[in-house]
């Protein structure tokens, strides 16, 4: 809606945040409201600032991995294999193909396990409780995946400079095999649902629309793009690690609202089943790790595909510690088009359209100082 | 859904009985155990932890060897000390039970071992 068009008189602001049960995390969302209906749309982040960009500069290599996979509790290989790939780029490493391999198997899983988590979120935003507990107990299984194959069921740290730091034994490798049909079981009667269901149609479709056009305009990433008939993925556009090897698809879905973007997820968990499986079968044997202690100095960018999209680390190494580090986290991408999605619609479906972009947002904030109007620093 | 509601009627609970059952797999990475008679004191562990809770601790007394603490409050479970220990001297045990109500009582050791 224009400025001009606007009843401003009778408009009122429905604030969200930066507490709010609504949020798992702390963010500020502004709504104007008149009546049920959607105006106009605000958002400030930098509550939940961390600082974890500075704190890397003081660690070493090996130690940043570590560090770094805090910067996001759900999808935190992907943080971690973005720096590992990044200093391996620079100091020209061939990793060893068998880490290559186990890398790649967590970091689907985890794709797994971040979109079942997400599924059940987004079902619990449209009072589909059911689908909420069903999807978070399926997710339990990728956990238990997770411990046996690096030790922790959410700290996994399998992403080192050099490989992976857990080797994979055949007997785990057997009982991840063994545990994907499972999954994919679920994944399909999960579509199943969310094609056919009426009443979670009328919660999701035609919701949170995002055209193709403004889609590219604002440049999304991830499932939200390729919901938007954006057909973009890092692992296609630009291979990193082994995905050359395995034949999978990219999902692209026409729908550019809150339902397609839940069943492009969901059928993105098919496709990294298949992704798992074909890894598992083709693993190489030889070692997992290379010794890695100093890095020539130098700059780069690595970008991976994460479960909410890609994303980027810009570096600068010195020779034991990183210089300079920047995280560019999908979610940053991700939030300018809210507005465009969130105007005209009902105050009942802000929820279902905040979560359908996956947001994630103590991976997103940023600072940055200003004094007297001019940028002083970015941190 | 309906199939699903029926099925789950005769099915055993998705959740395990805590207190009573454990499942802990195997290569769980718990509270990391040092073991001094393998230890040469090279102080790599120290170095190569990224939170500093694994410390050495300087001998008291001249002729002691002083000791390798790991303050459960900071560590991560990260493993960078076990898997930098040349000698193996640190060990890596299932133990997760390691939550206490206050931090004196973590000090006191003694008091957890009696409840
Ligand atoms: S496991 Fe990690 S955080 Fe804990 S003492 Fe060892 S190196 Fe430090
Ligand atoms: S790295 Fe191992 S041998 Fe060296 S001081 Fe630590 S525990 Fe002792």
């Amino acid at each position: 809606m224009t400025d001009e068009k606007r009843d401003k008189k009778h408009e009122t602001i429905l604030p969200i945040g930066p507490f709010h049960p609504l949020l798992k995390e702390p963010e500020y969302f502004k709504v104007h409201v008149d009546g049920e209906k959607v105006t106009d749309f605000d958002f400030r982040l930098g509550f939940n600032h961390r600082g974890i960009e500075k704190i890397v500069e003081s660690k070493t290599y090996s130690m940043a991995t570590t560090l770094l996979g805090k910067v996001c509790g759900i999808c935190n290989q992907a943080h971690s294999l973005a720096f590992s790939i990044g200093v391996e780029k620079i100091n020209k490493i061939t990793v060893p193909k068998r880490g290559k391999y186990i890398r790649t198997i967590t970091f689907e899983l985890e794709r797994i396990q971040s979109h079942l988590l997400w599924l059940g979120v987004m079902a619990e935003a449209i009072g589909f409780e059911t689908v909420f507990m069903h999807s978070w107990r399926e997710r339990e299984r990728t956990n238990y995946l997770f411990e046996l194959m690096t030790g922790n069921r959410i700290a996994k740290e399998m992403s080192v400079v050099g490989g992976s730091k857990w080797d994979l034994d055949e007997k785990t490798g057997k009982k991840v095999l063994s545990e994907l049909p499972n999954l994919v079981k679920f994944a399909n009667n999960m579509e199943r649902v969310f094609t056919k269901d009426k009443l979670v149609h009328k919660r999701l479709k035609e919701v949170g629309v995002l055209s193709k056009e403004e889609a590219k305009h604002f440049d999304v990433v991830g499932p939200v793009a390729r919901a938007s008939s954006l057909d973009f993925d890092i692992r296609k556009n630009s291979p990193y690690e082994v995905y050359k090897d395995f034949e999978f698809n990219v999902i692209v879905g026409d729908g550019a609202d809150c339902l397609e973007r839940t069943l492009v997820r969901i059928r993105e968990i098919k496709e990294s089943a298949e992704i798992i499986r074909q890894c598992i079968e083709l693993l190489p044997g030889g070692e997992h790790r290379l010794k890695f202690f100093k890095s020539a100095e130098g700059k780069t960018t690595s970008r991976v595909e994460a479960p909410r999209g890609e994303n980027a680390h810009f570096m600068v190494t010195g020779e034991m510690n990183p210089v300079r580090l920047k995280i560019r986290a999908p979610t940053y991408a991700n939030i300018p088009p809210l507005k465009t999605m969130l105007l005209n619609q009902k105050i009942a479906d802000v929820p279902p359209i905040i979560i359908s972009i996956d947001p994630c947002f103590s991976c997103t904030d940023r600072i940055a100082v200003y004094k007297k109007g001019e940028l002083v620093k970015r941190v | 859904m309906l199939r699903e509601v029926l099925r789950s009627i005769f099915k055993k609970p998705a959740t395990s009985s805590f207190p009573f059952e454990d499942h802990v797999p195997e290569n769980h990475r718990g509270k990391i155990k040092w073991i001094p008679e393998k230890c040469i004191y090279c102080r790599l562990c120290e170095r190569s932890c990224p939170t500093g809770a694994c410390k050495f601790i300087p001998p008291k007394k001249a002729g002691e060897k002083g000791t390798i603490e790991i303050d459960i409050g900071k560590c991560v479970f990260c493993y960078e000390c076990v898997l930098a220990c040349p000698k193996d001297a640190l060990e890596g045990t299932l133990d997760y039970k390691l939550a206490y109500i206050s931090k004196s009582e973590k000090a006191d050791e003694k008091l957890r071992k009696k409840n």
